[in-house]
């Protein structure tokens, strides 16, 4: 990671201080450290994230789908060597889900931590992700554990105090169906960033890393499919669905596998959206970019 | 069903152009579709690049001008298959698939072209129709099959260059005009002379005339100003029972009995309005509706998607409200706190399951303010409370909606869609007219909402937070009266909406003004307090509407302290 962030152009200041940080708080856990499989792209917004990381902030990013929060979150667990605690929210999520709950075993009630009390513990980076899918209520336990006091009480059982190193980054989507805005009480407990929308550019390099034998001019007519449907979904003729980098991502490695371009995109892309009208805007923006008679033969080496 | 199937070909079609272009939001007055009614992908992208690549003001023009002439239509068809051919030499570099949608269109082409009745071959330009067959045959690998040295010469000359610019085009199409066809372009009354080639209507494409969608919102706007400009909104207030009659008359059949009316008006109508009275109608079709569908047909495509994302924002909300409850199970999460009852009185059920209820426990009812100042706005606000209304019966929710105007003294409530009613045509029917005396208008309507025992009432009304009457408001002993405006009005209907949320009904109010400026944004704070939002543009609505329900469900508890 640190070989990337030097070719991204990163400051050599902030590169030391992670060294430093790596070197003050080793790694000597059971638990993997992240190992990311995509890489960040954008010096400014990585150079703002580990200036909050080091200066022991909470980190919320907030952006549109496909901007890469969750790859940005994993490659800060992986540059701070790190191992990242992953945890998905929704609707029902309560306090115990997070913190942890009492279980039964040989005979006793015992704790059985939850993936914010091991990661609090352990000097972890917890990903909170998509934070505003959770009642805020729920999220109410977490006030003591993000702000100054660092502490997490667990009744019954103590108060935990939190391992130095570790630091938690939300994500959020203000558009998502299902997404509610977060309560201030919360906000205020994180520092916020917010991540560009892709351009054309950057999409085609995520192709270039992801997709080596990917050819350019499929990977260009790829790229521009994904900002064809970007834009769509920006003036509200679909929804979000569509606007899928990783069902994009999953198409091309359909085709390179050998299934038919048209089909790979209909599973990767078209067949997210349920409304069949919004299916059929889809299928006309990908027709007007990928010939239906194209193969995985003229895309890649 | 045949009309949504035409306005979704359409947006199909637009959405075709608009991706083309790169630019949402403009409309060519031409959109290709095949004769099954399919869009024409080619054509239509053709459209749009056009769009993206040439001046559309002067080409335009340029259009206009062909107009004058007598042979407009195969001019105009000339000019397309020029521009066909240079756009899609520029654009297949960057876009290779474009070949293939080209090749389809084509082959589409001259099937249909197999099979064509007496009546089109009457009807269609025979030089037209050989050069866009010749372009087919050329586009798919065959001779084109042009035979005549003229038609030949001329078919050759539309082989624009992919760098041609927008005057280029221009003037080269007149040289082919004035070289082919004798054409002279003429000004005023002056009209051109021409071997009658017979008329051409043909489904090619014809014309490339941006304007804006929002030319109906521009027509609305002048029949508001004419109307006012008239005089449409009475200043002298009949005497009480012509007046009452009158509104009989405007607004049709009662809702309520007459001494369910009576008693209601006897209720409501004292203090600050002890000169009003009151009626409730059960509105129906006026000559609004007709404008107001035809407003909706047109802005369908930006409100479908608001609607969607309204009922996803909405059943968000709705599962954030219903606290599901737990119920002992023998499968579930596992509950440690009843592990004892297994041990001790052998009941297996240490699982907790959760049940949804997935019926609302609230009603809806939304107010529309129906004076005259909301005219320019009729077709925006009739369709925001159909939106509204529709996403709401699709959560399961409990819809009515009522509108409210004052005329000659008389607040009139008009039931445009009721609790049972099973779609919100109704809503159409809205119609502005006379005033708006706000402060008697939300405890009259609360008089409709239901009453059921458990069910709570959310009252969400549209309006610009600006009541006003002719009718004033009466000072306590004496003659002289102060008029239903400004602080006032905005103090009187405060009061009044006070009294419902004392009342336990959740009032929620959605400002549609465009009136800009913080005197509007202080008066619905004045008036609903936190429980307020703007919209300007349709697309907030989604957002709006769903953050204050979901306010209000969170915070019921709260404002039933209020």
């Amino acid at each position: 990671m640190r070989e990337f962030w030097q070719q991204q152009g990163l400051r050599e200041t902030l590169l030391t201080a992670v060294d430093r940080f790596r070197q003050q708080y080793p790694w000597q856990g059971q638990r993997p450290l992240a190992a990311p499989r995509y890489h960040y792209y954008g010096r400014e917004i990585i150079e703002a994230a580990v200036t909050a990381m080091l200066a022991g902030e909470n980190l919320l990013l907030t952006g549109p789908k496909a901007t890469g929060k969750n790859v940005l979150a994993e490659n800060l667990a992986a540059a701070f060597g790190r191992p990242d605690w992953n945890v998905s929210f929704h609707i029902n999520m309560d306090a115990a889900y997070l913190i942890g709950t009492d279980t039964f075993r040989q005979g006793a009630v015992e704790f059985r931590p939850g993936p914010v009390y091991a990661c609090a513990e352990s000097g972890g980076f917890g990903v909170l992700d998509e934070i505003n899918m959770a009642r805020n209520e729920a999220l109410a336990v977490l006030h003591s554990l993000l702000d100054f006091r660092r502490i997490l009480d667990v009744p019954g059982y103590g108060r935990l105090r939190i391992h130095p190193a570790a630091r938690f980054i939300a994500t959020m989507n203000h558009g998502y169906a299902g997404t509610r805005e977060l309560n201030e009480a919360l906000a205020s407990r994180f520092v916020i960033l917010q991540l560009p929308v892709l351009d054309g550019d950057g999409v085609e390099r995520l192709l270039a890393a992801e997709f080596p034998r990917l050819m350019t001019p499929g990977r260009r007519q790829f790229a521009a499919l994904f900002l064809d449907l970007q834009q769509k979904c920006e003036h509200a003729q679909i929804s979000s669905k569509a606007v899928d980098l990783r069902g994009l991502l999953d198409a091309l490695r359909l085709i390179e596998l050998g299934l038919s371009v048209r089909q790979a995109l209909a599973m990767g892309l078209v067949n997210k959206c349920f409304d069949a009208e919004e299916r059929e805007l889809v299928e006309d923006t990908i027709a007007l970019r990928i010939a239906g008679s194209m193969t995985a033969a003229e895309l890649f080496d | 069903m045949q009309t949504a199937g035409r306005e979704s070909r359409e947006r199909r079609a637009l959405n075709i152009v608009w991706t083309a272009a790169g630019e949402y939001g403009f409309r060519p007055d031409f959109l290709a579709f095949q004769r099954d009614g399919t869009p024409d992908v080619y054509l239509n992208s053709i459209v749009g690049l056009a769009h993206r690549f040439y001046d559309a003001e002067k080409l335009a023009a340029y259009v206009r001008q062909l107009d004058r002439s007598l042979l407009h239509e195969i001019f105009e068809d000339i000019l397309w298959l020029g521009i066909e051919q240079a756009v899609y030499q520029r654009e297949l570099p960057v876009r290779p698939a474009l070949a293939e949608l080209r090749q389809q269109h084509a082959r589409q082409f001259l099937r249909d072209d197999i099979d064509v009745s007496m009546q089109s071959l009457m009807l269609r330009s025979e030089i037209v129709h050989t050069l866009k067959a010749g372009r087919c045959h050329e586009i798919l690998g065959g001779p084109t099959g042009i035979r005549n040295p003229w038609d030949k010469c001329l078919y050759a000359a539309l082989d624009y260059p992919a760098e041609i610019t927008t005057d280029e085009i221009i003037q080269r199409t007149e040289g082919i005009l004035r070289r082919f066809f004798v054409f002279r372009l003429m000004t005023g009354q002056q009209r051109s002379w021409h071997i009658p080639l017979g008329s051409c209507v043909s489904a090619w494409l014809r014309r490339f005339v941006p304007h804006e969608a929002a030319a109906s919102v521009q027509r609305l706007g002048n029949t508001a100003r004419s109307a006012a400009g008239h005089g449409s909104v009475e200043s002298c207030p009949l005497p009480a029972e012509d007046a009452m009659a009158k509104v009989r008359r405007d607004f049709g059949v009662p809702l309520l009995p007459e001494a369910e009316r009576l008693r209601i008006e006897q209720e409501l109508c004292r203090g600050s309005h002890r000169k009003v009275r009151l009626y409730y109608a059960k509105g129906g079709a006026n000559p609004a509706s007709l404008a107001n569908r035809g407003f909706w047909q047109e802005q369908q495509v930006r409100c479908r998607l608001v609607m969607r994302q309204l009922c996803e924002r909405l059943k968000s909300c709705l599962s954030v409200y219903q606290q599901p409850l737990a119920l002992p199970a023998h499968k579930g999460r596992f509950t440690a706190g009843r592990v004892w009852r297994a041990v001790c009185l052998e009941d297996s059920r240490v699982f907790t399951a959760w049940q949804v209820d997935e019926q609302s426990d609230f009603d809806v009812t939304l107010l529309l303010d129906a004076s005259e100042s909301r005219r320019a706005q009729q077709g925006t606000i009739a369709a925001q409370a159909y939106a509204i209304a529709m996403s709401l019966m699709a959560c399961r929710i409990p819809v009515q909606v009522l509108a409210f105007c004052s005329l000659s003294g008389i607040t009139v409530l008009s039931q445009l869609k009721d609790f049972a009613a099973g779609d919100a045509e109704g809503v159409f029917d809205y119609a502005t007219r006379g005033w708006n005396r706000d402060g008697l208008a939300l405890p009259a309507a609360a008089k409709l909402l239901r009453q059921a025992a458990g069910r709570q009432q959310l009252l969400l009304v549209l309006t610009d937070a600006n009541p006003s009457d002719e009718l004033g408001l009466p000072l306590a002993g004496g003659l002289m009266s102060r008029r239903y405006m400004d602080t006032p009005a905005i103090q009187d209907t405060a009061a009044a909406a006070k009294a419902l949320r004392q009342q336990g009904i959740r009032l929620i109010g959605l400002v549609n003004s465009t009136v800009a400026g913080e005197g509007v944004s202080s008066a619905a704070r004045e008036i609903y307090g936190q429980q307020v939002a703007r919209i300007e543009r349709i697309e907030q609505l989604a957002a709006a509407v769903g953050r204050l329900i979901e306010q209000q469900v969170q915070q019921g508890a709260a404002l039933k302290d209020l």
